[in-house]
């Protein structure tokens, strides 16, 4: 069954005074189906951000429709909407996104304090995931001590406490050195393989090959996909890379 | 090339609207006040007692002008680092930015120069009519331009501006362009919990508090604790904004049921943070705002209570003492002659002996004969006496007392005699309550001291026993008041009858040859017209130097919300991304900014509420006896100071809130 349903997106941004009309998102349409772990790919300005902003709730389509979990995201009222995010969905972002004023602990917890949640039963959520991410010894740290790979540790170990239907993440090796990027990638393979849904956002072949599908987004539509099968991360590697230079040179179908 | 830096300076003032119209606004009206001042200070038309006070207020506001001026100017530039930083990467080297900052600075100096003095002229009118009206001097009319006034304000303004260019200028030029371009985001670390500094604080103000209560019971005391009180409370305010604070915080931060709840989690962690940048600013504003409340409410109780303070300094329109038991002879004829030029013109008189006394704890009053031997510590028990004889007492109350010869009537001026003896040079005297009481003496009442009245039956015999005590202390015992009404007199008439009968008075004493005698001559009119002169310009000075304060402090805030907006703007798009919704971002955010901007104010409250016994009692040491009056004026004041305030705040709270949802 599939967690998220994306259906015939179309994304038009206006200026300000109506002058110029920018089509973000011309037509997109995927599932992603539970337990899967998916990649979409594109170059800069290929749709990619205004596509995870849509599923994120943070910005909504001028035609289709999101359906998470049976549910239209468009059902979901402006009041309900922060409460909806909250429940379902877990971000990870690109700049790690963690604030200065709370410790990596309190970081954590934010979205369980948002909903409402007694400490003793956080802290219990907390345990295992602070443990499978390693960040257990640095929990009482501020971000500004520790690490960016610690940092984007922290960011997931924020996104997977709420027990999300489905994690979100952009470019989430964007801002870290090619060490923290390979743990970080071989940690969200793990929490895929636990059951997660994972959708990442990248314009890393690297990333991209450690996910079980990959979407290829250009000039809003999804131009192509490929699917991982037994592949091995190297092979699928370099069927991503033929993918993208064929989609570069102009190449209609791989 | 000139004309692009003119363009680029008129656009970066237009951009930095925000902070730099609020600048401007600042510039214009402390400019305009200082015109004013300057120009009342050197109005001949106003007195001297006026122009003095005036001129005072001149040096308050240069002194206030720099030191605000500079401190505004160093929130515009901390803003506008990282654009600096961009300018230089973009390749204009640090000649041209100080050129384009000189055109913004010369642009804003003459925009607060025109504006304050243009300002200031078509004030000055008004200001001038109403602190004559508040003296009651004589109004000249006409419209006056104090040139001098011109040039000084510019001349402090001109020179104001230069220095803020040239440290403008110096700032830029240590700066380097990578540092410029990064301004103001280096990592804060978290502030540390200063528990000695905490305590050392609310020490320091649990002290000024009880220095207050304490020393409200002696004036004489409380003139000289007031300043140790202050500088207590002014210390503590310090610590406890700062280390108190954090510690609170920190405290309600270990408490996790209290701390893991939605909107405590966003403001104590926010809140811990902002009290770090910002405690020694909010701790000024506190003090800022306290000086203020007081300032105003107590110029403003001295004025309205000044009419009753002459009321009952001056019993008659000319009072008039001469020591001895009985006034020389001839003189009732002499002042009856005097009177007879004046429609109404009458007098009361009567006799009566003036006494150090002290009230002692038991309650009774016992007459000093020696003050040597006085305690510091019972000076707040000393009352300035009149012993009255029996007779005098009937006849200008209109009561028919009897007393037994070993009884007196004692009544205080201030409070009711609770004693049952008084004691005279000897005699011990049974206290009896009277029917009615009055001021004996206007110059008794004018004393720091309470006063008190004995009333005897055996007044010469009282005398008699003075004398001896008086004749080695080298006066005479016993004095005579004249209370001398003028009937329907208007004020310059009175005042023009004082002045002839001050003549007379001392010609007619020459000639009698009546050269020992020791006398104290006053007129209501002219005394109140210098008490009105001081406690007037009092009041205007208390009331504009307020404003310019309260301005101040409101304008503080106002940049440190907007300065941190723009840090706040970070955290709250991340609350939002990771689920906070917009009503809780608005929630939080209000949350906070009325904590930030309430606290100093809640602080300031409390301050004044425990700094009103000492206040109190200076007041009545100034001779203000209506404490109602300086209630009244203290709680409108913190009213009208708290709309102010609550009007700033809400405009604060939508420009901040418009920056942080940008």
């Amino acid at each position: 069954m599939a967690v998220l349903e994306v259906n015939g997106l179309k994304k038009i941004y206006t200026t300000r005074f109506g002058g110029n009309r920018v089509q973000a998102l011309t037509n997109v349409s995927f599932a992603v189906e539970r337990g899967e772990y998916v990649a979409i790919m594109g170059e800069s300005g290929s749709g990619k951000t205004t596509l995870l902003n849509i599923l994120a709730a943070l910005d909504r389509p001028t035609e289709g429709e999101v359906w998470l979990n049976g549910r239209a995201l468009s059902s979901v009222s402006e009041k309900e909407i922060a409460a909806f995010r909250r429940q379902n969905l877990g971000f990870v972002f690109q700049d790690f996104n963690l604030l200065d004023t709370f410790s990596v602990q309190d970081n954590i917890f934010l979205p369980l304090v948002l909903a409402g949640r007694h400490y003793p039963e956080m802290n219990q959520c907390l345990r295992p995931i602070a443990e499978k991410l390693g960040i257990t010894d640095i929990l009482q740290k501020y971000p500004y001590e520790i690490s960016g790979g610690q940092k984007q540790r922290a960011a997931v170990a924020r996104a997977l406490i709420t027990a999300p239907q489905i994690i979100l993440a952009d470019e989430p090796t964007g801002a870290l050195d090619s060490r923290a990027s390979d743990s970080l990638l071989s940690l969200f393979g793990e929490i895929n393989r636990e059951g997660q849904t994972i959708l990442m956002v990248t314009h890393s072949t690297k990333a991209a090959s450690h996910a079980g599908r990959v979407l290829f987004i250009k000039d809003g539509v999804v131009f192509h996909q490929l699917y991982r099968g037994g592949a091995t991360n190297e092979e699928f590697f370099r069927r991503i890379s033929d993918t993208l230079t064929a989609m570069a040179t102009g190449g209609a179908n791989a | 090339m000139s004309s692009l830096y003119m363009r680029m300076a008129a656009q970066n003032i237009k951009n930095y609207r925000r902070s730099y119209v609020p600048y401007m606004f600042t510039g214009v009206l402390t400019a305009a006040v200082y015109y004013i001042l300057h120009s009342l200070a050197n109005n001949p038309g106003l007195g001297e007692t006026a122009s003095t006070m005036m001129g005072l207020g001149v040096a308050v506001v240069a002194v206030f002008s720099v030191i605000f001026l500079f401190y505004t100017n160093s929130f515009l530039m901390k803003q506008r680092k990282k654009e600096f930083g961009l300018y230089n990467v973009l390749g204009m080297n640090k000649g041209h930015i100080a050129r384009v900052i000189g055109l913004e600075t010369l642009f804003t100096a003459l925009a607060i120069l025109a504006g304050g003095i243009g300002l200031g002229m078509l004030l000055d009118k008004l200001m001038y009519l109403l602190v004559a009206r508040l003296i009651g001097c004589e109004l000249r009319l006409g419209f006056y331009i104090s040139v001098g006034s011109i040039v000084q304000t510019l001349s402090l303004f001109g020179a104001i501006s230069l220095v803020i260019y040239l440290s403008n200028i110096v700032r830029v030029w240590r700066a380097k362009p990578i540092e410029l371009l990064q301004g103001s985001n280096a990592g804060e670390r978290e502030p540390k919990t200063k528990a000695v500094m905490a305590i050392l604080g609310a020490a320091c103000l649990a002290g000024g508090y009880a220095m207050s209560i304490l020393s409200a019971q002696e004036a004489v005391l409380a003139i000289y604790t007031f300043f140790i009180a202050v500088i207590l409370v002014i210390i503590g305010t310090y610590l406890l904004f700062t280390a108190g604070s954090i510690a609170v915080l920190k405290l309600l931060r270990k408490n996790k049921s209290y701390y893991y709840k939605t909107q405590h989690f966003i403001s104590v962690s926010g809140m811990l943070y902002r009290m770090k940048q910002n405690a020694v600013g909010l701790a000024n504003i506190c003090i800022l705002s306290t000086m203020v409340l007081v300032i105003i409410s107590s110029t403003c109780s001295l004025w309205f209570g000044s009419a009753e303070l002459i009321e009952s300094r001056y019993p008659g329109d000319v009072m008039l003492y001469l020591d001895g038991a009985e006034p020389p002879a001839g003189f009732k004829d002499f002042l009856a002659d005097e009177l007879q030029s004046v429609p109404g013109g009458d007098y009361t008189a009567y006799t009566f002996g003036e006494e150090n006394a002290l009230l002692e704890e038991g309650g009774s009053l016992s007459v000093l004969e020696d003050m040597a031997g006085v305690a510091p510590t019972s000076m707040r028990n000393l009352r300035e006496t009149a012993v009255l004889p029996l007779a005098e007492y009937n006849r200008i109350t209109g009561c028919a007392a009897t007393l037994a010869d070993d009884e007196a009537l004692v009544f205080l001026n201030s409070s009711a005699f609770t004693g049952s003896t008084a004691e005279l040079y000897g005699k011990t005297y049974k206290a009896v309550q009277p029917e009615k009481t009055f001021r004996v003496c206007g110059a008794i009442a004018a004393n720091i001291f309470d006063s008190a009245v004995m009333v005897v039956p055996d007044y010469d015999a009282y005398l008699a026993r003075a004398e001896a005590s008086y004749r080695e202390r080298g006066i005479l015992a016993g004095r005579t008041a004249f209370c001398i009404s003028l009937g329907t007199l208007d004020d310059d008439a009175q005042a023009a009858f004082y002045e002839s009968f001050f003549d007379h008075f001392h010609s007619w004493i020459n000639e009698e040859h009546i050269m020992e005698v020791s006398y104290m001559l006053e007129s209501r009119v002219l005394d109140a017209q210098e008490t009105y002169a001081l406690y007037g310009s009092f009041l205007f000075m208390g009331v504009s130097l307020g404003l310019l304060f309260t301005m101040a402090a409101v304008l503080i805030l106002y940049y440190k919300q907007i300065s941190e907006g723009f840090d706040d703007k970070n955290r709250f798009s991340i609350m939002r991304k990771v689920g906070l919704s917009h009503g809780e971002v608005k929630r939080a955010i209000h949350a906070q900014i009325l904590t930030v901007f309430f606290l100093p104010l809640v602080a300031a409250g409390i301050h004044i509420v425990f700094a009103f016994p000492i206040v109190n009692c200076i007041l009545h040491a100034l001779l203000l006896r209506q404490v109602m009056t300086f209630i009244v004026c203290t709680v409108v004041t913190f009213l009208v100071f708290s709309v102010f305030y609550a009007i700033v705040y809400a405009l604060t709270a939508k420009v901040y809130y418009r920056i942080v949802s940008e």
